[in-house]
This record gives structure tokens, C-alpha cells and sequence, in this order.
């Protein structure tokens, strides 16, 4: 009985969470994905297709997707944002002409029905640049504190050296906690 | 007498300078005016051809050293290009852009898309991992590089998996959405152009493409666990036909073939070792110098891209270290 138990356990623990990395290009998704995994041993055998990549923080399994954003893809986007429990939104902190579109794309996402139940972590990627905007200002321009039905944080971090982005996975993993 | 003295002493001038022979030839005394006169213009017309030949072997081996000359001098340059234009791959392997600046710089490449695009699509001892990071490039001139890159594959009759095949092996598909998403869309608008009337629409093509990549994530990546089911695949594809369905038969037909087989991993030719051995920056011999491991020889170390042709095993190793 008990060992039926702990199995039950352990299966729910690590039931796997969908995340989908999204932001426009040149933001550092990839370097960001790779960047978790930088103590793994990377030992899957390439695939031809987009890079989904496996994270374990603290026995929790992630399932990180890259669909990049809705640059030209038209209606069929949406199909790959079924089951989603997070969303990560990498934004660079140093393009500020595009951090319109970078809203109004959020606010897409989150008026999705496949995503109704998603929680958000943003990154303030590339703190590291000169004259780069804080994450405090890009919370403002992107109005996060009006987002009432979906939980959110936002993360200053520089994905080249990694800073910050444990922060990040911690916040996710405390999400999990909750529901 | 008189002649007789005459005749030795010309033969003895004769045997003394023997160039003059012709002009001092005795003439036999027994013959007619006319004979002498006829013979004189044969031994002149002798000695004309002789000059001429004589003239002509000079020319002749004149020219051939003149043309023995240019041909080392043509080979140079050629074999001068080649090494250039090998170390301008060498330079796209490691980064795309620096190796075709490097070779537009050098003459060795036209800076237009269509030139551009016949060299990647070529593709000689190039990285294709290197190819797809190039033609993923955001950059407005990439893109119309991948437009013409994608001109000219050849898809007419193909079906929307074999097209697929056939282009997904010239160069590695980058793992960023934005990327493939931009290569589908070029695949898709050359797929309907070779394929007229095979899709209502070029936007449907390209939706179904993508959708077809995802769908070779899903199924072939070993880290997504929740493989989709035909009918799920059907699901996700409703409504993709300009607000219509595609054919149930089609999307089954094209699920299974990717279930069945894989989209294959392109060939990186770039890394090839072969590659280096036959095509070096430097040739040269190593020389053992003794040492406690009698098989390895002492290196003074070359420079990287060198050829040894010493203990072949040991040099790719070192060469590995050097790059």
C-alpha cells in the first residue's frame, strides 16, 4: 500500500509542466533554453525540428518549448499553446522600438482560451547593455500590474552569464506549489 | 696544274671552315654551264631552307617556353584562388558571415542573393549546420538569399513530405520558430509555384509545413514524452485551408510518413576530416625525435589545418586539439 502510494507520489511529482518560450527575435530565448540546461548533460539525440528541451529544478520536470512568436504564422499558432502552464516572455531590455509589439502580443496570448490557466514570467534580458530599460520600466510600459487573472513575475536577468534566470525557475516552481 | 692547286687549296679551306663548304663547293669541271648553273641555285636554295628551318626551332622553342611560362604562372593563380576560397569555407564553418564577406572581399564571390545562394546551395565542404544558421539570419539580405536559396531546389511532382525531405537535407534546420518559420514560408511559396493547384492557397501550404516540423518534434524528439495521435494531428490541422479542411487522407497519409521516417539530419560535410587531409594549409612531415613513447613523435606544432603525413592517426588528433 505504501509503496502504491509513494509511486502515485513520485508519478505526480514529476508530472511534466509545459512551458512555451516566447519573445521576438534576437530577444535570447535559445541562449536562455541552453542556459538552463548548462549542468546537464546534454544527451538526446538531435532532432530536426524546433528546440524543446527537458528541465528538472528540484524534481520538477519542465517541458520547454520554443515557438518563438507570432511573427508571420497565422491562425495555426495557437494550436501549440494547448495544456500550456507557463509562458516565458523574453524580452530584450535594449529594444525599445519594438516593446509595443511585444505588448500587444501578451495581451493576445493571455485573452487565449489554451491559455487562460497560464502563469507568466517575463525576462528582462541583456541587463547587462548600456542604456538598457530596468525591469521596472518595462513593467510599467507593459502595464503588468493591470493583469489580474493570470499570476505574474518579471525578472531582470542576463542570459549570457545566467544571471537571474534561477530566480526565474525558483518563481515557477513556487507556482507549482500553489495549484 | 693551275686547277689542281686551285682545287687542294680549296678543299683545304673547305676542311679549315667547314660554314663556308657550300659557298667554295668545288664544282665538277665536267659539266656543262647550264648543270653548274642549276646546281649553284639548288646548294643556295639548300642553305635558304637550312636558315629557315634553323629560324623556325628558335621560334618553336621560343613559344614553348613563353607557353611553359604561362601555364605555371595560370596554375599559380589557380591554385593561389583555391586556397583561398578553401579557407573562405573554412571561415563560413565557423562563423556564415565572416567567411562570405571574407570571400566577397577576396573576388571569389559575387555579393548578389543569386550568387550567394548557388554557392551555400552547392555547398561544397560547407558546414550545414553553418548554411542553416545563414540563411536564418533576420537580416532583410539573408532573407531574399534563402528566397533565391529555396529557387533553386526543384519540387515539381514531389509530394509536400518528399519536397520537404528533399530541402530539409541541404542545410540543418535551426531549432528557433522564428527561423523555421521563415524557411517555411519560402518552402511553401516554391512548393505552390512548382505545384500549382495542389493548395488553394500558399498560406495553407506553409501552415501545414510548419505543422508538419512540429510534427516530427513531437513524434521524434525524445524529451516530448505525450506523442500525438493521428487524430490530434488532424485536430490541430482544422480549419487550415482558408478556413476549410484539408483532406483527412492527406493529413494521415503525411502523419504516417513522418512517423514511419524521420526528417534524416544533413550531413555536416564541413567537419569532415578527409576534408583537411586532402585539402591542408601547409603540408610537411613531422620527425620523430624519440621520447619516452617511441610511436609519438615530438612535435614542434603546427599551425591548425596542417597535413601531416607522419602517423596520420596522431595528427587528426592534434588537429582536433588545434581547432
Amino acid at each position: 500500500m505504501g509503496l502504491i502510494f509513494a509511486k502515485l507520489w513520485s508519478l505526480f511529482c514529476n508530472q511534466e509542466h509545459k512551458v512555451i518560450i516566447v519573445g521576438l527575435d534576437n530577444a535570447g530565448k535559445t541562449t536562455i533554453l541552453y542556459q538552463f540546461l548548462m549542468n546537464e548533460v546534454v544527451h538526446t539525440s538531435p532532432t530536426i525540428g524546433s528546440n524543446v528541451e527537458e528541465i528538472v529544478v528540484k524534481n520538477t520536470h519542465f517541458l520547454m518549448w520554443d515557438i518563438g512568436g507570432q511573427e508571420s504564422l497565422r491562425s495555426s499558432w495557437n494550436t501549440y499553446y494547448s495544456n500550456t502552464e507557463f509562458i516565458i516572455l523574453v524580452v530584450d531590455s535594449i529594444d525599445r522600438e519594438r516593446l509595443s509589439i511585444i505588448k500587444e502580443e501578451l495581451y493576445r496570448m493571455l485573452a487565449h482560451e489554451d491559455l487562460r490557466k497560464a502563469a507568466v514570467l517575463i525576462f528582462a534580458n541583456k541587463q547587462d547593455m548600456k542604456g538598457c530599460m530596468s525591469a521596472a520600466e518595462i513593467s510599467k510600459y507593459l502595464t503588468l500590474s493591470s493583469i489580474k487573472d493570470h499570476p505574474w513575475h518579471i525578472q531582470s536577468c542576463c542570459a549570457l552569464t545566467g544571471e537571474g534566470l534561477c530566480q526565474g525557475l525558483e518563481w515557477m516552481t513556487s507556482r507549482i506549489g500553489v495549484r | 696544274m693551275g686547277t689542281v692547286s686551285e682545287l687542294c687549296a680549296s678543299s683545304f679551306q673547305a676542311f679549315l671552315f667547314p660554314s663556308t663548304l657550300v659557298a667554295t663547293k668545288p664544282v665538277p669541271s665536267d659539266l656543262t654551264p647550264e648543270e653548274r648553273q642549276e646546281l649553284e641555285n639548288i646548294r643556295r636554295r639548300k642553305q635558304e631552307l637550312l636558315a629557315d628551318i634553323q629560324r623556325l626551332k628558335d621560334e618553336i622553342a621560343e613559344v614553348t617556353n613563353e607557353i611553359e611560362n604561362l601555364g605555371s604562372t595560370e596554375e599559380r593563380k589557380t591554385m593561389q584562388r583555391n586556397k583561398q576560397v578553401a579557407m573562405g569555407r573554412k571561415k563560413f564553418n565557423m562563423d556564415p558571415k565572416k567567411g562570405i564577406q571574407f570571400l566577397i572581399e577576396n573576388d571569389l564571390l559575387k555579393n548578389t542573393r543569386d550568387d550567394i545562394a548557388q554557392f551555400l546551395y552547392k555547398g561544397e565542404g560547407l558546414n550545414k549546420t553553418a548554411i542553416g544558421d545563414y540563411l536564418g539570419e533576420r537580416d532583410d539580405f539573408n532573407i531574399q538569399v534563402l528566397h533565391s536559396f529555396v529557387e533553386l531546389h526543384e519540387f515539381t511532382d514531389l509530394n509536400l513530405v518528399q519536397a520537404l525531405r528533399q530541402f530539409l537535407w541541404s542545410f540543418r534546420l535551426p531549432g528557433e520558430a522564428q527561423k523555421i518559420d521563415r524557411m517555411m514560408e519560402a518552402f511553401a511559396q516554391r512548393y505552390c509555384q512548382c505545384n500549382p493547384g495542389v493548395f488553394q492557397s500558399t498560406d495553407t501550404c506553409y501552415v501545414l509545413s510548419f505543422a508538419i516540423i512540429m510534427l516530427n518534434t513531437s513524434l521524434h524528439n525524445p524529451n516530448v514524452k505525450d506523442k500525438p495521435t493521428v487524430e490530434r494531428f488532424i485536430a490541430m490541422n482544422r480549419g487550415i485551408n482558408d478556413g476549410g479542411d484539408l483532406p483527412e487522407e492527406l493529413l494521415r497519409n503525411l502523419y504516417e510518413s513522418i512517423k514511419n521516417e524521420p526528417f534524416k539530419i544533413p550531413e555536416d560535410d564541413g567537419n569532415d576530416l578527409t576534408h583537411t587531409f586532402f585539402n591542408p594549409d601547409r603540408e610537411g612531415w613531422l620527425l620523430k625525435l624519440g621520447g619516452t613513447y617511441p610511436h609519438i613523435p615530438s612535435l614542434a606544432l603546427p599551425g591548425p589545418g596542417v597535413c601531416c603525413h607522419a602517423s596520420l592517426f596522431f595528427c587528426s588528433f592534434v588537429l582536433l586539439n588545434c581547432w
